[in-house]
């Protein structure tokens, strides 16, 4: 008689391994940012529950939302074509200057300045694109001459704040459509149009492909010149809009609006898990990043921390998330 | 055709269409005219203005004394009494009030004197105080008043970071919270209830009209500015340009940015030596860049030109025992108090100005020694009015 051995069960997975999975999967498609962001809630909920959702509070959390929103957007297709863009800070500054100087308090000229400036947004975009794709150039290299040459021109049309929006534009900046401002309703329009472009679009696809392998996707026959150019001037779009929305916000222009806003995108697109080399990344994500950050401001100020301290949380926060979650997705 | 076509070509002569109407319906919905422009509102009568105006001249004298100027005028300004019925108030939570603090942030030691001043002036007064900070942000700013705002406060004292948050003081003024301005200006546009502060014109210009009198009227000038684009720096930049432009003989042969810093001061300082050899005068508006150009000209071994700066700590004990001919005067942090102080007055009913224009302390070498505090840090601005305690515990003078 021989006996035969059943067969032994597949070894049932740990409960450590099975939690490593889910955070790795959750950080893979951007959710694992909005946990943080739940808990963030919970606990102003639970310690400041009346200020925190009263719905000036709510407003002033999803307006403030809006400025980085959009430029993080521009700066998620950026990096998910494995580039990035230094210039996006500055071109905020140069739309919200230009667009309160050129108005300058003309109803008459508000439309065709708004068409100016989303066609120099494009205009920075491109030249960023060609400089890339044509000379061969690095990225960070041209962008972070961009910024430069931008703020400096910026500074050069006015060293101080200067111009004056029309009353139209503050009226739509101050709006709100039932409990939401409309200039969140422009983010929100700006999310779903970029969601759509990358995700249920050819062109879409192949900013993915180029960003994985630049070299396989021209393999492949995709015109990676093309594909990046229409990034950057993406980027540059995004900026401008940002920029005549601010320019709403302030009523005036300033020429140093945008100062530090490309870190602060490339911040929020990184907690969002995008991966900074290029290929990887969901607007989930990076929306999650913005939303972070934005609530990590706003409960500073409703939590009253000291204010030598502040900026040491805020820099707490952004690296634990970064290192938690860009360390699992690489597991 | 094949229908594809005909079906893009349709949507593309729909789309041409949509994009002309909406355009004509945004050029035809356009005024020609400047809004503003046309529509000024009858003048509201000035309450108590000789009295106010006399508090306003004041500022202006006192400088003008102290630098010895003999034709140093005010720049034009009217400066009234607030209506205080407008704003008197009970505390809209228990019964304390609460002042929404929307400040420069502790980003460096003005800004954290400016902080703890008021803080500590808020608790000898007993009231609450909100606070936000900007990191000297303006557009940081915009999103703390929004969020000050909601918070619905009884006053709020704002230290402007630009002109960018216009929109949303005159908002918080509109929702009824009086907003005191403090250690800067807006557009009167934005609203503000009061503004306290020292003002820029004044100090761009008796540093200017100082220098031109040392000169006597001519000679090559260095202008040393802050930080291009803020109008902390930009403002009474221009003030001096403007002065300058007065007299003739005075070349300003250079404009240069010291961000505020010794250390870029002095490489900023060393330039200006090689080029300019024979300066005769360095207008700076901070102590700091003084501090780095007295560094760089004793270094090279050249006597430093007639200077002017704020009133830190550090500069008067770098000039002490030298020939350096200074100006200094000061944009004192612990102006804050004063603020909320303005901020509560209202609340109370309590007669305010609508502009409070700060008188501090200013001098040149011949009475500067005395000024100088060898217990307290060197980026103290002195003579500082704050609470002794304060700066002890504060680290910034020993017990």
């Amino acid at each position: 008689m021989t006996a035969t051995l059943a067969p032994s069960p597949a070894p049932a997975p740990s409960a450590g391994r099975t939690v490593r999975d889910w955070v790795a999967t959750a950080v893979r498609r951007g959710a694992a940012v909005w946990v943080i962001v739940a808990v963030l809630i919970v606990v102003l909920s639970v310690m400041r529950g009346g200020a925190f959702w009263s719905t000036g509070n709510i407003a002033a959390l999803l307006t403030s939302a809006v400025v980085l929103g959009l430029v993080a957007l521009g700066q998620h297709t950026v990096i998910l074509s494995g580039g990035i863009d230094l210039s996006v800070g500055s071109m905020v500054t140069i739309t919200t200057l230009l667009t309160a100087v050129l108005i300058d308090g003309y109803p008459i000229r508000t439309f065709p300045v708004i068409l100016g400036m989303l066609a120099l947004g494009a205009l920075l975009g491109t030249i960023n694109g060609l400089l890339v794709t044509k000379l061969n150039m690095p990225p960070f290299i041209v962008t972070l001459g961009m910024l430069y040459l931008v703020s400096g021109a910026a500074l050069w049309i006015s060293s101080t704040p200067a111009g004056q929006v029309t009353s139209a534009l503050t009226e739509f900046a101050f709006g709100k459509l039932g409990p939401i401002p409309l200039s969140f309703v422009v983010l929100a329009l700006a999310i779903a149009i970029i969601w759509f472009l990358l995700n249920r679009t050819v062109w879409g696809k192949q900013v993915f492909a180029v960003g994985g392998d630049l070299h396989s996707a021209r393999a492949a026959g995709i015109s990676t010149n093309r594909v990046l150019i229409w990034v950057y001037v993406t980027s540059g779009l995004l900026a401008a809009v940002a920029g005549i929305l601010l320019a709403a916000r302030s009523s005036i222009g300033s020429p140093t609006a945008g100062d530090g806003l490309e870190l602060s995108a490339i911040t929020v697109v990184v907690i969002g898990g995008t991966s900074l080399l290029g290929g990887r990344g969901t607007l989930l994500g990076t929306m999650g990043g913005v939303a972070l950050l934005s609530l990590i401001t706003n409960s500073i100020t409703l939590l009253q921390f000291p204010s030598t301290i502040t900026d040491l949380i805020r820099g707490v926060i952004i690296i634990a998330a970064v290192a938690v979650f860009v360390a699992k997705r690489r597991r | 055709m094949t229908n594809t076509a005909f079906r893009r070509r349709g949507a593309v002569r729909i789309l041409a269409a949509s994009v002309g109407f909406a355009t004509l319906i945004a050029v035809a919905g356009c005024s020609a005219e400047r809004e503003g422009e046309g529509t000024t509102a009858a003048a509201e009568d000035c309450i108590n203005a000789d009295e106010a105006q006399a508090s306003y001249a004041e500022s202006w004298s006192s400088v003008a004394d102290a630098f010895g100027l003999t034709d140093f005028e005010p720049v034009e300004e009217e400066v009234c009494e607030v209506d205080a019925t407008v704003w008197e108030a009970e505390p809209k939570q228990d019964d304390t009030y609460r002042i929404a603090f929307a400040a420069q942030g502790p980003n460096n030691s003005w800004g954290v004197l400016s902080e703890e001043a008021l803080e500590y002036h808020a608790d000898e007064l007993g009231v609450d105080v909100l606070y936000a900070s900007a990191n000297g942000d303006a557009t940081t700013q915009v999103d703390n008043i929004e969020q000050l705002t909601s918070q619905d406060p009884d006053a709020m004292v704002v230290v402007p970071m630009g002109e960018g948050i216009s929109g949303q003081v005159k908002a918080a003024t509109d929702a009824g919270i009086p907003v005191v301005l403090c250690s800067g200006v807006l557009p009167d546009s934005a609203g503000a209830t009061s503004t306290v502060t020292r003002q820029y014109d004044l100090l761009g210009s008796a540093y200017a009209e100082w220098i031109a009198s040392q000169i006597g009227g001519e000679g090559k000038v260095a202008i040393l500015s802050g930080l291009a684009g803020v109008p902390t720096a930009e403002y009474q930049k221009a003030a001096a340009e403007k002065t300058f432009a007065k007299y003739p003989g005075i070349e300003v042969v250079t404009t240069q940015y010291t961000e505020w810093s010794p250390t870029v001061a002095k490489t900023v300082a060393q330039n200006l030596i090689a080029s300019y050899p024979d300066l005769d005068a360095i207008w700076s508006d901070s102590g700091y860049g003084s501090v780095g150009v007295i560094q760089a000209y004793q270094e090279a071994g050249k006597e430093v030109p007639p200077i002017t700066g704020d009133a830190i700590n550090d500069f008067i004990q770098a000039a002490e025992g030298t020939d350096v001919k200074y100006a200094l005067s000061t944009f004192p942090p612990e102006m804050s108090s004063t603020c909320l102080d303005t901020a509560v007055d209202l609340l109370k009913g309590e007669p305010v100005l609508n502009k409070v224009y700060i008188d501090s302390p200013s001098f040149t070498n011949e009475d500067g020694a005395q000024y100088a505090r060898e217990d307290c840090d060197g980026g103290l601005l002195v003579p500082s009015s704050a609470p002794e305690d304060l700066l002890v515990s504060l680290g910034i003078c020993n017990a």
